[in-house]
């Protein structure tokens, strides 16, 4: 009896060591995951900041250049203007009153000044300006996909388990299966091409949900993209499988994994297509009004009806009156644009628009002034043929048709009484034909 | 004042100079030397072409015809500036093409000789050459 109860007591010890020895290894194994989930995850994070910095290094890189150009340009325009002070001066010649210039320049300054850029000595600093745009776009972004998001139910499942993953487990580690599958180099591979696979898919759905019909395609897309972000980023680290929340919600919902899988991958694919195509109508759509034709590289444009950026576009005209003939001023029109008036209700319908040489003469010179100073970005623009009678009835008038410098890059405001001798003042300093 | 946003040339027939004025973007008939013009290059005259080829036009040259000249046929206007010459070639080639003129090139119509069709005191007519070369 006493042995029996020694064996009885001695049963217990063993079994309670045993499972003391058990939890101390599931502890131990506990401890490396938390351990190698840290480690993940700072790598991530110190990845990820590392493409953010090349990123933002990329754009200031590309917007230095651009502000370099556009310097050297407005050097080119301020000598021209000195050269009509000093003729204004020496030949003692009209009062200009002022000199409109189209120049980006301006805006970049302005877009600094709005940004709450210092000034340094050497100039703006462009690199943190860029930068700080780039994060009001990226805040910008998010919330345009989150309230497209949040229109869609079918997007918001997907949407609230990518998030919900990224909150609480970033990498998924706790969630693979371990003890199924050894980490794999080749499901690592895996794992970082359908990262990159669902990172595209967020940018093409992004951009697609900024337009209209694209709309139906581009939020699912970029949903789907972000889930397929997160699944791939998770085997990257990891090297292990993973289910995406697409996946895990079909198999909730009583599909089997591989009719879930099955359901995913026809989805994508689906998705993928209509992304395409969608972006396919958007390209084709660029030849309509709607879209944004950059002039600086075309050096022909067909007869027709298109959208530009009016700093694009030059004057046909040197001179031009601060008054509208129809009334009101070029002031009045840059309160009213700045006021919150859009380009498209300003009287007088699209900008008329001559190709001569590749580049792109506006003939209504008061209205592009003041649709530049009021910092419009896109106005319409109706190309006419060279051969149209509109254009014959201007060419026939060379004080109506003589852009300072052939180039058009500047136009004097002048009333009317002293725009004859405005006129006589540039042809004699060879600034007009 | 008589204001007109465009002329034809049956108004050179009323009045031979016309005045263009680019701030109203309008003209209006000279009637009189006295009338303030910004610039000569603000007035249009009467005027007849002949091409190389013996083909007569009728039209307007601007200021002196130096710079710009109009010809009317087909019911509108052709016009050739010298600063302007991809435009100025496609309307050359435009008026070729309206009007059925048989020329191998259009450029082949260039130079025109021109004479103004003033005949009115105190004007005095006078005749020139235009090219756009």
């Amino acid at each position: 009896m006493a042995d029996a109860f020694g064996n009885a007591i001695g049963q217990s010890i063993v079994g309670q060591m045993m499972a003391t020895e058990g939890e101390k290894r599931t502890a131990q194994i506990a401890s490396n995951l938390a351990q190698e989930t840290q480690q993940a995850n700072s790598q991530i994070n110190s990845d990820f900041a590392r493409s953010q910095q090349e990123f933002s290094d990329q754009i200031a890189s590309q917007f230095d250049a651009s502000v370099s150009r556009d310097l050297d340009q407005f050097a080119a325009q301020q000598t021209e203007r000195s050269i009509i002070g000093a003729a204004e001066a020496g030949f003692n010649t009209p009062r200009i009153q002022a000199l409109a210039i189209p120049t980006s320049v301006q805006a970049a300054i302005n877009d600094a000044a709005a940004l709450n850029i210092t000034q340094t000595s050497g100039g703006f600093d462009f690199k943190s300006a860029s930068m700080a745009l780039r994060q009001q776009q990226d805040t910008a972004k998010r919330s345009a996909v989150q309230s497209a998001v949040e229109s869609g139910n079918y997007s918001e499942a997907v949407r609230l388990a990518s998030e919900s993953l990224r909150a609480n487990d970033p990498i998924g580690y706790a969630l693979a299966n371990q003890t199924q599958d050894a980490p794999s180099a080749v499901t690592r591979a895996l794992g970082g091409l359908r990262l990159v696979g669902g990172a595209i898919d967020v940018g093409i759905g992004t951009a697609l949900s900024a337009t209209g019909v694209g709309a139906y395609v581009g939020v699912p897309l970029a949903a789907y993209g972000a889930d397929q972000y997160v699944t791939g980023s998770r085997s990257l680290v990891t090297g292990l499988g993973a289910d995406s929340a697409f996946v895990q919600a079909g198999e909730y919902a009583g599909l089997s994994p591989f009719a879930a899988q099955a359901l995913e991958l026809v989805t994508g694919l689906g998705l993928n297509v209509g992304g395409t195509a969608a972006s396919a109508a958007r390209v084709s759509s660029r030849t309509g009004t709607e879209s944004l034709l950059d002039l600086s590289s075309v050096t022909d444009i067909s007869p027709g009806l298109y959208r530009v950026d009016p700093t694009q576009l030059r004057f046909s005209q040197h001179v031009a009156s601060p008054n509208f003939s129809s009334g009101g001023t070029i002031s009045d029109l840059v309160a009213e644009l700045r006021a919150g008036k859009s380009v498209d209700d300003v009287r007088g319908g699209p900008l008329r628009v001559i190709i001569e040489d590749g580049k792109a003469f506006s003939l209504d010179n008061r209205r592009l002034v003041a649709f530049n100073a009021a910092r419009v970005e896109s106005v319409p623009i109706q190309v006419l043929s060279r051969s149209d009678e509109t254009v014959s009835t201007l060419l026939r008038n060379p004080t109506r048709f003589a852009p300072i410098a052939g180039e058009g890059q500047y136009i004097a405001i002048a009333p009317a009484a002293e725009q004859s001798a405005a006129w006589q003042l540039l042809r004699q300093n060879g600034l007009i034909r | 004042m008589l204001l007109k946003k465009e002329i034809s040339i049956g108004d050179f027939d009323g009045c031979p100079v016309w005045h263009f004025d680019p701030d109203l973007e309008q003209f209006s008939p000279l009637i009189s030397i006295d009338t303030p013009i910004g610039s000569i290059d603000e007035l249009h005259f009467h005027a007849k072409f002949v091409s190389p080829q013996g083909i007569e036009f009728r039209g307007s040259v601007t200021g002196q015809g130096d710079t710009a000249i109009g010809i009317w046929s087909n019911g509108r206007w052709y016009a050739l500036h010298k600063g302007w010459k991809q435009t100025s070639f496609e309307q050359l080639s435009a008026l070729v093409r309206d009007g059925g003129i048989q020329v191998d090139n259009p450029s082949k119509l260039l130079p025109l000789k021109f004479m103004t069709l003033i005949n009115r005191e105190p004007y005095v007519d006078w005749s020139g050459e235009f090219d756009l070369g």
